[in-house]
Parts: C-alpha cells; sequence; structure tokens
C-alpha cells in the first residue's frame, strides 16, 4: 500500500512537470504582457525596461523556465505582473474557493446518496422519475446559466419582495465586516448560499445517477437477497447490506470528480463575483500573467492528484477485498 | 488628477467584463500646456466647502477593478479605481471639480500661484499645520522627491538603485527645480542628506518653489496623489506601497483595513488638520463584474457606483431600483473610427471620405448608446467634446450617394453590389476592409456590425476581427496592424494633449499618430497653439487644425462614451464628475441619511 | 494480488464526467454506470453482427425518453438550418424594431440593435451543433485510435500514450480551455478553431475506454485465431476488435457531443468562445445576462434552446447506453 502510495506519486510529479513545462511555452509563446506598457509614450522607456527586467522577459525561454521552477521548489512562485508575490495571493484566493467548494461539495454528498437511494428504492415509481429527470435536467444546464437563473430569477425576486437582503449576489463576505469571527459567522454564511447551491444542483446531479444505479445494483446482489430471504427488515437490510456496498463507487466518483468541482467553481466564482482562485487564474490568462498562471495550475494539479489518490485508498478502506501489492 | 488624452483602455475588457477596464494612467503630454479655465479662488466650490458638523454614517461604493498596489503614480498601480481612493488618501494640490476645473486644494494649501513667466516659477504654501496620519509634516521635502521620483531622471533611483516606475513624466520632466523655504515657527532649514538627495534644498520648508524650463502651462496638473516622501525612502516607491501601514494618509480619510480584492474601508483621518471628512466610513467594494453593480445597489449592498463602461442593461435596470438618483453624463471619451492610411487603398481620400459618408452615425448612436443616454449626437471635432467650453462642431453629412461618386470618380467599378478597384491587390476584387477592436465589448461589437451593414449598402465590403485589449492597443495600433480601428481617445481640459495624436507622423514626437496622416499646415497651426499667449488663441488655432483634420477625414468621431451614476437617495453631497479623478473628488461632503 | 497499475482500468463515466480509477477494480467493474458492451461477440461475422446490431437498435428505438431526445435534436437541427435559409431574417438583419417584445414578425424579439432573435437563436443552435459534431468526431478519431494503439500493443507504446492522457486528466480541463481560447482569440475568430481545442482535450476519455476494452479484447479467442490466420495487425484491430469496442465508443461519442456544447457555450460566456459578429447559445446568454430582468426575450430564449438542445443530447446518450447495455444501469421503464 505505502509502496504503490509512494509509486503514485511519483508518477504524479512527472506528469506535473511536464505539465508545467506544457504551459509555461504556451503562454511565453503568447505574447508580451507589457506590450500596453511598451507602447504608452507618456510611460519612460527606463519604467519598461525594468519592468521586464523584473518578469525575466528578456531571458531565453529555458533559462526563465529555470528561475521559474527553482523558484517553485523552494515555494515561491514568483511575481505577478504587477509585482505581487504570487505565493501569497494563491494562498488568499485558494481560501476564498475552498470555503465555496467544501460547504457545497459535503452538501452535495448528502443530497446525492439521500436522492439516489430514494430512486432506487422507489424505482420505477413517480418520485423515482420525478428524481431522475431534475437530474438530467440540472446535468444538461451549463453551470452560469444556473447560476445566471438563480440570481436573476429566485434571489433579486425574493430580495425585492421582502425589501431585505437574504441572498447576496456578489462577493464572499460585507465589506464592513468587523468584531470577532464569532460575530461575523453568520455574515460568512449568508453569502456562500447562492454560490453554493449553484455547484450543489450541479455536482450532485451526476452523483445522484451514480448513487442510484450503484444501488440498484446493489439489491440484486446475492447477499441482499439472501439477507431478504432471512427475514431481515427493510430498513436493516438497506443500511447494513445495501448502502455500504452502494458508497464505495460514489465516493470515489466524488473524489475523482475534483478537478471538475474546480472548473465549476471557476465560473461559480464569476457569476457571483467571489474572487478565488479562478476569478484570479482567469485574470492572470487575460493579462498573460505567466507566474499566476502557472501557480493556479500547480495547486489545482496538486489538488487532483492528491484526490485521486484518495480516490485509490478508499476503494481500498471501503471494500476490504482490494489489497495494494 | 490623472490627465489627459491616451489610448483608451475603459470598457476595452477582453473576454472577461472586469479586466483591464479604464485606466488612469497620467498621461500628459509634453509641450506648453494651458488650462482652458482656472479658478483658484479658495472660495470655489467643491474642495473648499466647509462642513460645520461631522455626521457620521457609512457609504459603501462599488469600484470595478481590483488592484494592483497602493502608488498610484507607478505604471503598475495607476488605476482609475485606486484614484478614485487616493482622492480622500494622499494630499492634491489641486482636483479637477465637477465643472472640469482644476481647483485649489485649500486646506493642504495657503496658496499656489505663477510669479514669474520667464523662467515659469510657481510658487506653493502648504498649510503649516498639514500632516501625515503618523505625525510627519507634509514639507518641501514631499514635494523634491515626487518630483525627483517622477521626472524621468535616471540621477535619481529608488530604494536599490532601481530606476522609479512612472505612469508618467509629464509636467514633471520640465521641472528644473523644487527649493523650500519658510520652516514653520520659524526654525532654521534643514540642511537635507546626501541620501535623500536633498542638499540644500529646504526640506522642512513649508514654501515650496517650483521652476519650470521649458514652461508647463499646465502646472496645476501636477503634485496631486503626493506620495509620502519618509515612507517612499523606506519602503520604494515602485513596490513597497503594498498596504494601508505604507499608503499613509495625509487627507481627510486613511485606509483603515484592506481586504484584497474584496474590500477597502476608509475611515476618518484621527490627523486631519482641516475640516474632517463628513462619513465616518467609506467603503469600496470591488466587484469582477459590471453587471453585478444593478443587484447589489438593489440590495443594499453598495450605497453608490460609477461603471467603467456602462450599457443599456445596466441603466434600464437601475431605472427600476426605487429611491436610486440616475445621472447619464456626456464623459470625457468619444469613439471613434481611425482608418490607417499605410493602406494603399485607405490612402485615398476619397475611399476615406466614401467611408465616412457612408457611416450613418446618428443610426449607430440610436441603436447603441443612444439607448443610454437620450439626445447624444454625433460629435464634431476630435479636439474638445461638446461639454466642454471651445468646441466646435463640423457637421459631416450621411451622404451615401456621395459615397457612391466618390468611390466612381476612382474608377471603381460596382459589379454584384460591391465596387471593384482598378489598382492593387483588390483589383477585380470587391473593396473589402477589416475592422478591429477590442473583443468583449458589446457596443464595439454592435456598432462593428452596424458599421458592417452600412458600408455593404454602398457597396464596400467589412470584416470583423477583434483583439484583447494587449494586443490591440500594445501591437495592431502602434506598429500599424490593422486598416480600420475602433477605440476611443480621452480628451482633457488641456487641448494640447491632442498634438501627439494629429501632428504628423513622421515626427518622433507624434508617438500616438498612428493613422500615418501628416500634414504640415495641422502641425503648425498645433505648434502655434501651444505656444500661444492665450486659451482662446490656442483653442482657436486647434480648431483650426482639425476643420483641416476633417477635410483630409484622418479619422471619424463618432460620439462622446457616457458616463452612468448612480447612487441610493440616502446619499446626499454626491456630484458627477466625468473626468478622471472620479466621482469621489467631493466624498469628504457626502453625508448619508438613515 | 497483482499491482493494480498492471491491472484493467476501471472505466466509470456520467453523461457530465468521466472518470478513469486506476486500481483493483476487476470486483468491481461493472458496478454503476459502465460501460461495455454485452451478450455474445461480434467475431467479425457479419450475420451475427448484424442481428446484434439490430437488437441494440430494437432496445434504443423502445425507450421513449430517448426517442423524445432523438425528435428534439433532429428537429432543432433541421429547423436551425431551415430557419438560417428560408426565414425573413438573416441573424445578421439589422431590422428597425429595436428591442421589441416577441412578436408575430419576430417570434423571440429583437436586441437593440436590430437583430431577430429567432434567427440569432437558431443561427446560435446551428453553430452549437457544429462545433459539437465537429469536436466528437475529432475526439473520437483520436482516442480510437490513441486507445487502441495503446491497448493493442502495450509496453512502452502503451506507458508514453497514457502518461500523456494523464497529462492531461491531472489539469481541470475548464481551465486548459481557458488557456487555450484566450490564446486562440489572438490570432483568429474561426469556430473551427475552437472546436478544435475543445477536441484536443476532449479525447482522452475515449482513449482510456478503448484501451481498457482492448486489454481484455486482445485475449480473447477469436483474436488469437485471426492472429493464427495470419491476419495483420491493422486488420486484427479494425476487422475484429473494434466492432466489439463499438457501443462504449458511440456512446462516449455522443456524451462528447453534449460536452462540448457545454463546453463551447461556458467560454462563450467568458469570451473567450465565438466571437461576434458570429453566435453562438453562449454568446447569447452572455449578452442578454443583464438583460433578464427586463428584456427577458434576450435571455430566456437562448437559455432555454441550450438546456433543450443539451439534454436532448444526454437523452439520446443515455438511451444508446441501456440499448447497448440492457443490464446494467436501468435508469427509467
Amino acid at each position: 500500500m505505502f509502496a504503490y502510495v509512494i509509486r503514485r506519486l511519483l508518477i504524479s510529479v512527472v506528469v506535473l512537470f511536464f505539465a508545467t513545462i506544457f504551459v509555461f511555452v504556451l503562454v511565453a509563446k503568447s505574447g508580451n504582457p507589457l506590450a500596453l506598457l511598451n507602447a504608452n509614450p507618456h510611460i519612460p522607456h527606463a519604467t519598461v525596461v525594468a519592468r521586464e527586467n523584473l518578469l525575466h522577459l528578456n531571458d531565453p525561454l529555458w533559462q526563465r523556465y529555470w528561475i521559474w521552477l527553482s523558484g517553485a521548489i523552494h515555494g515561491n512562485l514568483g511575481t505577478s505582473i504587477n509585482g505581487q508575490d504570487v505565493a501569497s495571493e494563491a494562498m488568499s484566493h485558494l481560501f476564498v474557493t475552498l470555503r465555496m467548494v467544501i460547504v457545497a461539495t459535503v452538501i452535495a454528498i448528502f443530497v446525492a446518496i439521500f436522492m439516489g437511494v430514494l430512486a432506487a428504492v422507489r424505482q420505477g415509481k413517480v418520485t423515482d422519475h420525478a428524481i431522475t429527470v431534475t437530474n438530467f435536467v440540472l446535468l444538461a444546464t451549463p453551470i452560469f446559466v444556473l447560476g445566471l437563473a438563480l440570481k436573476e430569477f429566485v434571489a433579486i425576486p425574493i430580495n425585492q419582495h421582502l425589501n431585505t437582503t437574504i441572498f447576496y449576489t456578489d462577493g464572499e463576505q460585507s465589506p464592513t465586516l468587523s468584531g470577532s469571527f464569532l460575530s461575523r459567522l453568520p455574515a460568512y454564511a449568508e453569502h456562500p448560499a447562492l454560490p453554493a447551491i449553484t455547484l450543489i444542483l450541479i455536482s450532485y446531479a451526476s452523483w445522484a445517477i451514480y448513487q442510484r444505479s450503484s444501488m440498484i445494483e446493489t439489491l440484486d446482489a446475492d447477499h441482499v437477497r439472501l439477507a431478504r430471504a432471512k427475514g431481515l427488515s427493510q430498513r436493516r437490510v438497506l443500511f447494513r447490506h445495501v448502502l455500504r456496498n452502494a458508497l464505495i463507487p460514489v465516493t470515489t466518483v466524488v473524489a475523482l470528480d475534483f478537478a471538475a468541482v474546480l472548473g465549476g467553481a471557476i465560473i461559480t466564482e464569476i457569476v457571483f463575483g467571489w474572487q478565488g482562485l479562478g476569478q484570479w487564474y482567469l485574470n492572470g490568462v487575460l493579462t498573460l500573467d505567466t507566474n499566476v498562471m502557472l501557480a493556479y495550475l500547480l495547486i489545482t494539479a496538486t489538488f487532483v492528484i492528491l484526490f485521486n489518490l484518495l480516490a485509490d485508498i478508499l476503494y481500498g478502506v471501503l471494500d476490504p477485498r482490494i489489497r495494494y501489492a | 488628477m490623472a490627465v489627459t488624452g491616451a489610448v483608451d483602455e475603459q470598457g476595452s475588457a477582453m473576454g472577461i467584463k472586469g479586466l483591464l477596464k479604464r485606466s488612469a494612467v497620467a498621461a500628459l503630454a509634453a509641450g506648453a500646456l494651458s488650462l482652458s479655465v482656472v479658478a483658484i479662488t479658495p472660495s470655489a466650490s467643491g474642495a473648499s466647502t466647509k462642513a460645520s458638523s461631522s455626521s457620521g454614517g457609512t457609504a459603501t461604493m462599488a469600484l470595478d477593478e481590483n488592484l494592483a498596489g497602493f502608488n498610484i503614480n507607478t505604471s503598475a498601480a495607476s488605476e482609475f479605481v485606486l484614484q478614485e481612493i487616493m482622492n480622500m488618501v494622499w494630499p492634491q494640490a489641486f482636483i479637477v471639480n465637477n465643472k472640469l476645473q482644476p481647483v485649489m486644494n485649500n486646506q493642504l494649501l495657503e496658496s499656489a500661484t505663477q510669479t514669474s513667466d520667464s523662467p515659469q516659477t510657481v510658487v506653493y504654501t502648504l498649510n503649516p499645520k498639514a500632516v501625515w496620519s503618523d505625525g510627519t509634516p507634509i514639507t518641501a521635502d514631499d514635494f523634491i522627491y515626487n518630483w525627483q521620483a517622477q521626472s524621468g531622471n535616471t540621477a535619481y533611483t529608488d530604494v536599490g538603485g532601481k530606476p522609479y516606475d512612472d505612469a508618467s513624466t509629464s509636467g514633471y520632466n520640465q521641472i528644473q527645480s523644487v527649493v523650500g523655504s519658510n520652516p514653520s515657527g520659524g526654525a532654521a532649514c534643514a540642511p537635507g542628506s546626501t541620501a535623500d538627495r536633498n542638499v540644500g534644498l529646504c526640506p522642512n520648508g513649508r514654501t515650496i518653489t517650483v521652476t519650470f524650463k521649458p514652461s508647463f502651462t499646465d502646472w496645476r496638473a501636477i503634485f496631486t496623489d503626493i506620495v509620502p516622501a519618509h515612507i517612499a525612502r523606506t519602503v520604494g516607491w515602485n513596490t513597497g506601497f503594498v498596504g494601508p501601514t505604507q499608503a499613509i494618509s495625509g487627507s481627510w480619510y486613511t485606509i483603515s483595513s484592506y481586504n484584497e480584492n474584496q474590500s477597502l474601508v476608509l475611515t476618518r483621518n484621527p490627523s486631519y488638520w482641516g475640516t474632517p471628512g463628513k462619513l465616518n466610513k467609506i467603503v469600496f467594494q470591488f466587484f469582477s463584474d459590471d453587471s453585478q453593480l444593478v443587484p447589489a445597489l438593489q440590495n443594499k449592498e453598495i450605497n453608490i457606483f460609477n461603471p467603467s463602461t456602462v450599457n443599456l442593461s445596466i441603466v434600464q435596470t437601475a431605472s427600476q431600483v426605487p429611491n436610486t438618483t440616475k445621472v447619464t453624463l456626456p464623459g470625457l471619451e468619444f469613439e471613434h473610427f481611425d482608418f490607417n492610411q499605410a493602406d494603399p487603398y485607405l490612402a485615398k481620400l476619397q475611399v476615406r471620405e466614401a467611408i465616412a459618408h457612408g457611416v450613418n452615425r446618428q443610426a449607430i448612436i440610436t441603436r447603441t448608446v443612444g439607448e443610454i443616454a437620450k439626445g447624444i449626437a454625433p460629435l464634431g471635432s476630435r479636439m474638445l467634446v461638446s461639454t466642454q467650453k471651445g468646441y466646435v462642431g463640423t457637421s459631416y453629412a450621411y451622404n451615401p450617394s456621395q459615397s457612391d461618386n466618390l468611390l466612381k470618380e476612382l474608377g471603381f467599378k460596382k459589379v454584384s453590389g460591391y465596387y471593384q478597384p482598378n489598382y492593387g491587390s483588390q483589383k477585380g476584387q470587391p473593396l473589402t476592409f477589416t475592422i478591429q477592436s477590442t473583443s468583449g465589448n458589446t457596443i464595439r461589437a454592435q456598432t462593428e456590425e452596424l458599421f458592417q451593414s452600412q458600408m455593404k449598402a454602398i457597396g464596400i465590403k467589412i470584416n470583423i476581427q477583434n483583439y484583447d485589449a494587449n494586443t490591440f492597443f500594445g501591437t495592431n495600433l502602434p506598429t500599424g496592424q490593422y486598416q480600420i480601428g475602433e477605440f476611443a481617445w480621452v480628451t482633457t481640459p488641456f487641448v494640447s494633449g491632442n498634438q501627439p495624436i494629429y501632428c504628423s507622423y513622421t515626427s518622433t514626437q507624434c508617438a500616438e499618430n498612428w493613422t500615418h496622416s501628416a500634414n504640415s499646415q495641422v502641425d503648425s497651426l498645433m505648434a502655434s497653439g501651444s505656444a500661444a499667449p492665450s486659451t482662446s488663441q490656442e483653442i482657436t488655432d486647434y480648431n483650426k487644425a482639425d476643420a483641416i483634420l476633417w477635410q483630409n477625414m484622418v479619422t471619424l468621431p463618432l460620439y462622446q462614451k457616457p458616463q452612468f451614476f448612480a447612487w441610493s437617495n440616502t446619499l446626499k453631497g454626491v456630484l458627477p464628475n466625468t473626468s478622471s479623478v472620479g466621482v469621489t473628488w467631493n466624498a469628504e461632503n457626502w453625508t448619508i441619511s438613515g | 494480488m497483482p499491482e493494480p497499475a498492471a491491472q484493467e482500468n476501471f472505466v466509470i463515466q456520467t453523461p457530465e464526467r468521466v472518470a478513469t480509477v486506476e486500481a483493483g477494480a476487476h470486483t468491481l467493474a461493472g458496478v454503476g454506470a459502465g460501460v461495455e458492451l454485452s451478450g455474445g461477440d461480434v467475431h467479425g461475422l457479419s450475420g451475427e453482427a448484424k442481428s446484434q446490431f439490430q437488437i441494440v437498435l430494437n432496445r434504443f428505438f423502445h425507450q421513449r425518453l430517448a426517442m423524445i431526445g432523438v425528435a428534439t435534436f433532429v428537429l432543432l437541427g433541421i429547423a436551425s438550418i431551415v430557419v438560417g435559409h428560408f426565414w425573413q431574417y438573416s441573424y445578421t438583419t439589422i431590422t428597425n424594431n429595436l428591442n421589441d417584445p416577441p412578436s408575430w414578425t419576430n417570434p423571440f424579439g429583437t436586441n437593440s440593435i436590430g437583430n431577430d432573435m429567432f434567427a440569432q437563436v437558431m443561427a446560435g443552435v446551428e453553430k452549437d451543433i457544429e462545433i459539437a459534431l465537429t469536436v466528437a468526431a475529432m475526439a473520437t478519431l483520436i482516442g480510437v485510435t490513441v486507445g487502441a494503439i495503446a491497448g493493442f500493443y502495450r509496453g512502452w507504446v502503451d506507458t508514453l500514450l497514457m502518461r500523456f492522457v494523464d497529462l492531461v486528466l491531472v489539469l481541470p480541463v475548464l481551465a486548459v480551455l481557458i488557456l487555450l481560447s484566450a490564446k486562440l482569440s489572438k490570432e483568429s475568430n474561426n469556430w473551427l478553431g475552437l472546436a478544435f481545442i475543445i477536441g484536443i482535450l476532449s479525447w482522452t476519455y475515449v482513449a482510456r475506454l478503448v484501451r481498457a476494452d482492448f486489454l481484455s479484447l486482445r485475449e480473447r479467442d477469436f483474436v488469437e485465431a485471426s492472429r493464427a490466420l495470419g491476419a495483420t495487425n491493422r486488420r486484427i484491430i479494425v476487422k475484429h476488435m473494434l466492432p466489439n469496442a463499438v457501443g462504449p465508443i458511440i456512446v462516449n461519442a455522443t456524451l462528447t457531443v453534449a460536452l462540448s456544447i457545454v463546453f463551447e457555450s461556458t467560454l462563450s460566456f467568458l469570451g473567450l468562445g465565438v466571437q461576434p459578429p458570429a453566435v453562438s447559445l453562449g454568446l447569447l446568454v452572455d449578452q442578454g445576462q443583464d438583460s433578464a430582468t427586463t428584456e427577458w426575450w434576450l435571455f430566456v430564449f437562448p437559455v432555454a434552446f441550450l438546456i433543450v438542445l443539451i439534454l436532448s443530447i444526454f437523452l439520446i446518450g443515455d438511451g444508446l447506453r441501456e440499448a447497448f447495455d440492457p443490464k446494467k444501469s436501468r435508469v427509467r421503464a
């Protein structure tokens, strides 16, 4: 098991290394981030040269990559185009994103399991059909459409109707927050509501479909039939024998889906104006900010790798029949 | 006070709204500038209005761009949104009021007078009580440092010997010397230090004598956003101002907290020596997308906003928000079509005229910005906008049959709806041009589509190809890789800022003439205007130059971009300001109720 | 126990996402919504293959929701072409009706410059379908080729190709798409370019799927038999193995169509996809979002068509999966 994890990690590091080269070359070839500055006749030439030197723009490509890599190994992700420290910026944005993603993922898992189990137990009945159709419609809705619709047609009308702000449509927190952490908690809770609902609705649907089919599969399994035949109560069969086995695939899928959730978070952050990692990355892409882009991809790729590994390990834990050499 | 016209970046957001929007890069063109109107009386409106009581409360304003540091005088941090904050934080010798006139800040300065014309000498007298929020007095040293840092003179360097990063050196680069005198309380002049490069300049003086050579008629435009010299010398001008600790206050409000990309809170500066600001707090909330502004106002998350690009939806949705004041004003930016005469077909005057006569500017306005603000008319000048004094509008008729005649005159033949040139690479093919602009801007995209359909009507084929702002402004325009461009120029109260845009491209001074136009008459008119003894004479000369530019159809001005301001009625004292200082120019006088 | 990495890949998929687990998963294989063609081998015998195909088709046609999906998709496709050619307005026509609500002349209203929204929405549908089909064709072609080569030859070819797949999978697809399309948007407005970059990132799922199938198929008797009869590798792959993997490939291709519409519309929403004056549904949603509560028709119609279009393809995909593999996920009656 341990050797397996190490091996997987090593492979991932190599993959990650190549991914950074790929991104670096792509970005470096995308254009000069200081072109606008350079074209402005009112900015002294010395200013432009100094900025270029700061970003190593005049160095050869491989040298620039080496500068980045040797810094990255020591946790120094360089500076953004405007001279900000990328590593510390990334951390503050990551915190914002995780606040939304973790809350949403945890809730979505519970919703998915509940919906999936309910649909499986009621297989073929109205409840099943209603849940399944809802899931499919949600799957077919791009996340930005869902976010916009919730904002424009649900949140704002409700706020207007009640003449007070129930749903915050922009930003991750109120600007005037002051006082202790505890007194700020309600405000922390208010802002994520809408983006979290969006992420939950988008994420849960596919998981619920898994959960349902894996439940149905397990309900048919021999040991479950046996348990039923022994006369165990429906409830006991469901929880002791079915759910436990049916949870394995869905848990794994959630872990594996993390990359997609992070992708969805980019859009959610844009729709709801959260200054998270995705929004930051997008700014970086549009301003040709190499270090920002690399930092984002490094962070998300690390998460994806860790979660994939977690999925593998979860397999082993949830299904004792699997052993790792 | 970031003045004058350079490349517009307003609304050039590529892709994502909210990026690269409005830049306050102070782009004051070199040359002798003169103010159109000057009011230095201390009782002038705005900055000098006294308030007897402080009323308290908090106002929240939306800003739609993120900050990249706090030293607004650097190219990295120079942004419109930062200007809106620093208006209330850093000392401003003059501030442009809502009538677009520079007004002396009579709490910082007791006087600012030009005492001699040759050499041009300006004497500033500081209020002896003026101090930075850390207790350090505001003195001649701050003026000396701000001049040196923005002089463009490589002899002066930032910490670590690095060259200064400046958003603009205009004005400062014409300063010969800055010398202090009269330290407060009759104290002796400090000798100054070699390290600080102020030896013998009496850095502790409260009277500052600034000598310009050559003359800089526009001297009121400088010594705005004065950076605290004692801090800058320690932390560094270029990258040292990263937060409230360094960006200390020398004005009404002080930055009490900054949450990157989220919010910035201004509270009353306890060390302020003059009339305190009326609000207890001004909160700036950062928005990534303009479309979120109205919902936020509706939800009472903000009290005021001034989007960097206004669109119909913002205006319409805002109009449905009750208890709100909405103001639309013609701004200082004007949209135009830019014709690159390096192109063999656009080099022909008749082709440019045919295009210009074929553009129904009123129809474009009606279908785009006209819905945002009623009564916008086609702009008749490149030098001044209709809201400025001295504006002379030239009318240029929409006349498609005239376009027909012009193209026929050239010997172009109309075949299946399109004219075919009789020379060059397009010989025997439909006359085709590509129009470029910044991507992700709906109004520009719509304008291009309307232009395309209007050109089709007169037999010219138009392709549309948009680029991100970096490529468009940074590469395509300056290197001449375009045929027709659509973008905006920003005019200023100072008409001579137009010189580098329209003087003959062959001169190195005319770095912003991307159209490859050259006309000696235009050159001499603008030169004589800039040296004119009176403002009215200067404007007359520039207007004459503009008339020639119309005859040569160098560019086709379309309309002044409207600016939109909306604030809840609980917020009082707001006076919208279309200049680059923004609506917060008098935020110290704002009050809030309820 | 054998080392997990040496085992077959376990492929799970949902309409929205396809995830691959490289682990000792044989005990779980087939759980969930996994796709594998069951019910006999094709063996390259035309008669049997035909009947097999008919069975699948028959199953497919007997699913109500899948049929609704097919009908909707076909209807949308035809309508978009018909409207493009025969409707009184083209999507570029500039009418004199500005910001008009839906009426008989402009069933979906008009926007602020006077474009007919019906023509615009239908042009958007057409563009979306064009892009999506291009992406699916491209992704399937690359994916099947890579997967087949990796699965058939194994060894270092397999390792190299699969590590490359890992490289693509380790980064959030949307993030890489944003990066590529931002670069693309500097160079051209061409929708083919957009389809190309989406395709470049979409083939990995199919590749993994085909590889997994091939790894098991190559051990089968009929492959051995063909080889003994002197068939070339190429013939074995194309004639004997591919027909056996066709189920999952088709299902995946369908889902790729749906996914690429999601990607395209998301990129267009971000301003990095289809550029005006061309239209796509995502772009229309982006342009209409600010008007959601005022000129609702600028927002509601593109949104509705976008969702219906994607949904119809999901339903087809789900129906196909069930038709190919009735035992697995009985999603509905």
